[in-house]
């Protein structure tokens, strides 16, 4: 029992896989993060309680507007819905974060859940990424209304994804575990006519 | 494929994302038990069927998971307006000389 | 040696004289240019018959030259590519092209059905209704004699290996048609800065100015398209899309288009998607659709070398095929004389232009004079000699309304006949919107009707036919519908172009050509070319009491082609009107639907086909599984292992050996699949009680209980273990299968009946993966791998959970059961549920442990009379039909979801159907699930039915098959024997037992 316990992403199976042109720049390229942290957030945006005590363990500021999200250099949170975000931080350093979100927002009516194990977060990006989100969503990802620090959640092929516009300009996908391997397949399925790579 | 604007996202949205949820403003009996056996059916299996404006309950499925109200023609699937839970229609006289 | 393009013009076109094509037709090797349609070198090579009708079998040629052509319906590729009901006008041809007619069964050029003429006429109107109707038992034989007869084209047997895919667009403005008006619009609205999609179903944009001669100020008109396109290639912000039909216009501006991007290609240079879907929402869209010109009808009207007179025109000045050497021009307009010029002018001789109109002096009718063309006033080609070919054509003064024959018939020979009865706009998509087309006098026509989607037609689909018009048109509507999206200010930068244009002559509205004998004798004046429908099937059918023009449709088969009667059914409408003694407008016409032109399946069906047809939900330890030869089930998108076969195994065996593994010993179950739902709030434990049946507000954290949900109208909706996680926060376990809608149905409840209450749902069925240790062994297999909490059974008891460390991973462990054993579940974060699993498989090791699947899971539930939702109930089941009083709160001081509706008149009837357990007499018959069940199998038909099987499986563990069943009455029927009649004609006898059949005390469970 004094194994480590052996840590899989939802797809680490899929790493390395390739489609179509298979040059040194494909038109996609996908890249799973290391496991984050997901924790759901719910909670009352219009107490000032409530977005204080995000920021003092976070450090970010609660986006509050929807279809909105902000980026540090460790972590995102997604707006979900007016109670609900999402923040997706690194692992490392935020090992406390549950318990003192949880501390922290004692006497809100407010929610943290911990949902790590159950979604996975794809970066995609590349110059074919316009195509393949258009391929892929019926949300208008248009430059011109798809703005860096804008997040939707909506359906991603037959399955449902929070997709987002970071200022980078790639384009951060938050799945469902078991609907990581359909999603995956569907990407690599759409972008092939351009090249495309899930990173390892 | 309509086209249906969630009053929380603040966008226009395809259809797929959404899941229809029946007639609006259906209040809950405050007291089933109290309630007579005809008008607990009426509550529970009678709905509007009508030609022109019918009030509707959509859930933003795919996106933020809200339920919240619209406005419909049932002739031309216009829709007049989405509204939150709670709130009362703007939209009650008909469109084209017709009344819900 | 291919056969010589005995009709292609010397020069002109604008066809590529340098790339020779090869391709064949019906097995005959032809060939044409680069640029050439199929209909384009068929009629290069003279080749005058490309079809067989389908009721009467005739021979049928090439009319048109678009989408609206009704005959030359071909089947282009062979083996799994093969594309059936293609417009051979529409066709490019390429190298190695093989096509072949669609009509004709045996073949275009000896055609069984014309030899047995006897055929036609059993097919009067509405034959399908008065002949084939009876006897019902013959239909199925008719019918597949007709569709092979009729030659409707071939589906490839084989799985299409192409790839299909789609495209969502949001644009501001959508452009349908690339002619001038539609290029005008784009070209307006491209200038605002808005996003224009320009589609066109040529493979060229340009539309009538490809195959005219026209100018626009000084430029040439063809000067002018080159620059328009140019200039929208160049611009960012707009998508052109050639080879694109707008197949369809939904509701809020949705439309689909198919493009073709490969099917012009050489196959074995095609690459990526050979059709694609453009799924376009546009905020504006202009109907830039043009208009088709209309035949005219008169007898013999469909013998091969009867055309559109700007079909003529087309084949001359866009492909240089002339399809004839002596034409007659019979027209009631005036543009179809250009059709003569450009005749004369190709060097082909004008045997005569016969106008209906009595006295035409347009400019072309003046042209065609200037020019020594014959010019026939005040008559009309009332019919044509000729089989396969057209020899002569008839032709009679008619009267000045041309609806009688006033005199007799010249003979003129010629071997080409071009008509124009005038243009019908192309009202399509506008009708597809709901707008009602209305009839027009002056343009002679149906027009687009008013629409509340915001849309607009222009150019000669709202019958503006010059081409200054159609510019000027064009360019103010793209400009405004650029502004009505938010771009530009609405005022149009087209500056008209100084081109005087001289008015025409007024056309004549002539439909119907009148002969000397009278319809109903006359011979065949085809009104549908494609279903075979004559002036006199219309007249006959008004006859026999059909008005209404749908019916007329339906009745007649008018418009059912594949055509949708582009060409034939204003000319009906007009018949029909005329027969009835009423205005046109007052006729109508009948509703345009999706697609335009045929569609493939492919095209719709894109990516989401093989294994993207639909997700496949996979749990943590899923490749676990697939390394151990399970077999699924498919349970909602999850794929569950069903059971996991040894080598040379049986399902029977299997499950047997996985089920008694489970009652003696160990075994283990991927229970990742149900669903999970967070709850939390100062709420909650009351939120719990008003959704379930039983009540939550005093289960102590550390603790579960079994919950029951119900529909407010009392029947059974899901069901699941919740456990107090801690004071305010709780976890719900779901079905499988109902995750999503309990959730949605929690969320319903709270958002729109008590929002008042402080509580939070957050799904967390993906987060946990479940690994589920059952039997009397589990506590051993548990203690290998966790040791810091007591599993003693007086210590952490039956509807405990804990919270420890499993395998080093910290886990949630629930001490549920649905087997009846002694059972552990197990739940870690998912990405440790193989790590869970393989610990635990090792850990099992000495006690054989066995994975087991769904199937074993059920036996094992049904042996214990625990219900599943959804197979043991049905939606009209209420706790007490399943015997669960037990589990409802009566005393609950809120009325809970479904409370009342279990007081209901029909909740508390007698003989509502009741779950009981069914032992058969024979025990080693399994009745299958679905039987129905009878008090007397010797009753007469239909038998009284008492109920049915919802769950049947032999149980290795007791020897005997065993059964659930609802049965009316039947808590108070156990003892009685009961029937279920088989198909097969046995009848299955069974005892009605107790639902419970093993351990009735529920003792192993607390072990």
């Amino acid at each position: 029992m004094s194994e480590t316990p052996r840590l899989e992403t939802a797809l680490h199976y899929l790493r390395g896989s390739q489609r179509g042109a298979s040059d040194e720049s494909p038109g996609l390229t996908v890249v799973e993060s290391a496991l984050c942290r997901h924790l759901s957030i719910r909670g009352r945006a219009e107490s000032p309680g409530f977005a204080d005590a995000i920021r003092s363990v976070t450090g970010m500021t609660l986006p509050t507007s929807p279809l909105s999200c902000e980026s540090s250099a460790n972590a995102h949170i997604f707006w979900q819905g007016p109670s609900e975000w999402m923040l997706v931080v690194e692992q490392q350093g935020s090992e406390t974060m549950e318990s003192d979100l949880c501390k922290a927002l004692a006497g809100e009516q407010a929610a943290v859940v911990d949902v790590s194990g159950g979604q996975t977060l794809l970066t995609l990006s590349g110059p074919a990424l316009a195509e393949v989100l258009q391929k892929s969503s019926p949300y208008d990802f248009h430059s011109s209304n798809f703005l860096p620090g804008k997040c939707v959640q909506t359906t991603f092929g037959k399955a449902g994804a929070l997709v987002a516009q970071l200022e980078d300009h790639s384009v951060a996908l938050l799945v469902r575990r078991s609907f990581s391997d359909y999603i995956g397949r569907w990407l690599l399925d759409a972008a092939a006519e351009y090249g495309v790579q899930i990173s390892r | 494929m309509l086209q249906v604007h969630c009053p929380y996202c603040g966008e226009l949205r395809e259809e797929e994302e959404f899941s229809y949820g029946g007639q609006a403003h259906i209040a809950r009996p405050e007291e089933p038990d109290s309630v007579s056996d005809k008008d607990w059916g009426s509550y529970l299996f009678f709905r509007k069927n009508p030609r022109g404006l019918h009030h509707e309950m959509w859930n933003h499925t795919a996106g933020c998971r809200r339920y919240f109200n619209v406005t419909r023609h049932t002739v031309t699937y216009e829709i007049l307006e989405t509204y939150p839970i709670g709130e009362q229609p703007s939209c009650k006289d008909g469109i084209h000389g017709e009344t819900s | 040696m291919p056969a010589l393009e005995v009709n292609r013009l010397a020069t002109g076109g604008l066809i590529d004289r340098q790339q020779r094509v090869n391709f064949t037709f019906n097995g005959r090797s032809l060939q044409g240019y680069h640029g050439d349609t199929l209909a384009s070198a068929l009629l290069a090579n003279g080749i005058k018959v490309v079809g067989r009708s389908f009721k009467y079998g005739r021979p049928r040629g090439v009319v048109g030259h678009g989408s609206e052509e009704p005959n030359a319906i071909v089947q282009v590729g062979s083996g799994a590519e093969t594309i059936p009901n293609l417009r051979a006008t529409q066709v490019e041809i390429y190298e190695g092209l093989e096509a072949a007619s669609v009509g004709g069964w045996p073949s275009v050029d000896f055609d069984l059905m014309s030899i047995v003429g006897w055929f036609g006429r059993l097919m009067p109107p509405g034959f399908y209704y008065k002949t084939f109707m009876w006897p019902a038992r013959f239909w199925m034989t008719y019918e597949h004699i007709i569709r092979k007869a009729a030659g409707l084209g071939r589906a490839p047997q084989e799985r299409d290996p192409d790839l299909y895919d789609r495209l969502n667009h949001h644009c501001d403005v959508l452009v349908v048609g690339a002619g001038p008006a539609g290029l005008s619009a784009a070209l307006e609205a491209s200038r605002t800065g808005a996003r224009v999609i320009l589609a066109d179903e040529q493979q060229q944009l340009g539309g009538s100015l490809l195959s005219t001669h026209s100018s626009i100020g000084a430029q040439s008109g063809g000067q002018w398209l080159q620059e328009t396109c140019e200039q929208l290639a160049s611009c960012d912000n707009v998508t052109l899309l050639p080879r694109s039909t707008v197949f369809g216009y939904y509701d809020h501006n949705f439309l689909g288009i198919v493009e073709r991007r490969t099917d012009h290609q050489v196959p074995s240079q095609r690459s990526g998607a050979r059709q694609r879907l453009h799924r376009v929402r546009a905020r504006q869209v202009i109907l830039a659709t043009g208009a088709i010109e209309r035949p005219l009808v008169f007898a013999h009207n469909d013998v091969p070398g009867v055309m559109l007179a700007s079909s003529v025109s087309t084949y001359i000045n866009r492909y240089g095929v002339a399809p004839g050497t002596e034409l007659v021009l019979f027209t009631a307009n005036d543009s179809a004389y250009q059709c003569a010029l450009d005749w004369h002018g190709a060097g082909r001789s004008v045997v005569a232009v016969v106008d209906s109109r009595a006295a035409p002096d347009g400019p072309l009718v003046k042209a065609c004079r200037r020019a020594g063309i014959t010019v026939i006033a005040a008559h009309g080609v009332i019919d044509v000699k000729g089989g396969n070919a057209v020899r002569a054509a008839l032709v009679a003064p008619l009267n000045e309304e041309g609806s009688a024959v006033i005199g007799s018939a010249r003979q003129l020979d010629c071997d080409l006949i071009a008509c124009s009865g005038g243009w019908s706009p192309v009202v399509h998509l506008s009708s597809q919107t709901g707008a009602k087309p209305l009839w027009d006098k002056e343009v002679i026509g149906f027009l687009p009707g008013d629409s509340w989607q915001a849309e607009c037609s222009v150019g000669a689909a709202v019958g503006s036919y010059t081409l200054l018009a159609c510019l000027a048109e064009g360019a103010s509507a793209g400009a405004a519908a650029a502004a009505r999206a938010g771009h530009g200010n609405g005022e149009s930068m087209f500056v008209a172009p100084n081109t005087q244009e001289q008015p025409e002559h007024p056309a004549q509205a002539l439909f119907l050509v009148p002969h000397t004998r009278g319809t109903s004798r006359a011979p065949k004046q085809f009104v549908d070319f494609q279903l075979d429908v004559t002036a006199a099937a219309i007249e006959l059918a008004a006859r026999e009491g059909y008005q209404s023009v749908e019916h007329v449709k339906r009745y007649t088969a008018m418009g059912f082609g594949t055509d949708q009667g582009k060409l034939g059914n204003i000319n009906g409408v007009a018949i029909l009107a005329q027969t009835l003694g009423q205005d046109i407008a007052d006729t109508g016409t009948t509703m345009f639907r999706p697609c335009y032109t045929p569609t493939t399946f492919g095209a719709l069906a894109g990516r989401d086909v093989v294994d993207l047809f639909d997700p496949e939900r996979y749990t943590a330890m899923h490749r676990w599984h697939l390394e151990h030869n399970a077999q699924w089930e498919n349970v909602g998108q999850w794929k569950r292992p069903r059971y996991f076969p040894n080598a040379g195994e049986s399902m029977q065996e299997a499950v047997d050996r996985e089920c008694l593994a489970v009652r003696n010993s160990v075994g283990l179950l991927d229970a990742s699949t149900l669903g999970k739902i967070d709850i939390q709030g100062s709420d909650a434990a009351e939120f719990l009680t008003r959704i379930y049946t039983n009540s939550y507000l005093k289960l102590a954290p550390g603790r579960c209980r079994y919950g029951l949900m119900l529909k407010e109208d009392g029947m059974i909706f899901d069901d699941g273990v919740t456990a107090c996680i801690d004071e305010n926060r709780y976890l719900m376990h779901t079905t499988t299968g109902g995750a999503a809608g309990v959730l949605a149905w929690l969320e319903l409840w709270h958002q729109t009946e008590w929002p008042e209450l402080d509580v939070y749902f957050t799904s967390v069925t993906d987060h946990w993966s479940t690994a589920t240790i059952s039997g009397p062994n589990a506590r051993n297999v548990l203690a290998k791998v966790c040791d810091d909490i007591d599993l003693a059974a007086d210590q952490f008891k039956f509807l405990d959970w804990r919270e420890a460390t499993v395998a080093g991973v910290k886990a949630r462990i629930f001490r549920i059961s649905f087997t009846g054993e002694l059972t552990y579940e197990v739940n870690v974060p998912s990405h440790y549920g193989r790590h869970l699993w393989e610990a635990l498989i090792a850990a099992g090791e000495e006690f054989t442990i066995t994975p087991y699947g769904t199937e074993t899971m059920h036996v094992l539930r049904a042996e214990k009379g625990f219900i599943i939702v959804g197979q043991d109930t049905d939606g009209s089941m209420t706790p007490q039909d399943m015997d669960m009083d037990w589990i409802v709160g009566h005393k609950k001081s809120f009325s809970f979801v479904g409370k009342r509706s279990l007081s209901r008149s029909d909740s508390v009837r007698e003989g509502r159907k009741q779950l009981v357990g069914l032992k058969t007499r024979d025990p080693q018959r399994v009745l299958p699930e679905g039987s129905q069940l009878v008090n007397d199998p010797n009753q007469p038909l239909p038998m009284s039915m008492q109920g049915h099987v919802t769950s049947s499986y032999f149980s290795a563990c007791l020897g005997h098959s065993i059964a659930l069943a609802v049965v009316k009455g039947g808590l108070s029927r156990k003892g009685e024997v009961i029937y279920s009649p088989q198909a097969d004609g046995s009848v299955i006898e069974a005892e009605i037992v107790d639902s419970v059949f093993y351990d009735a005390e529920g003792e192993r469970q607390h072990v």
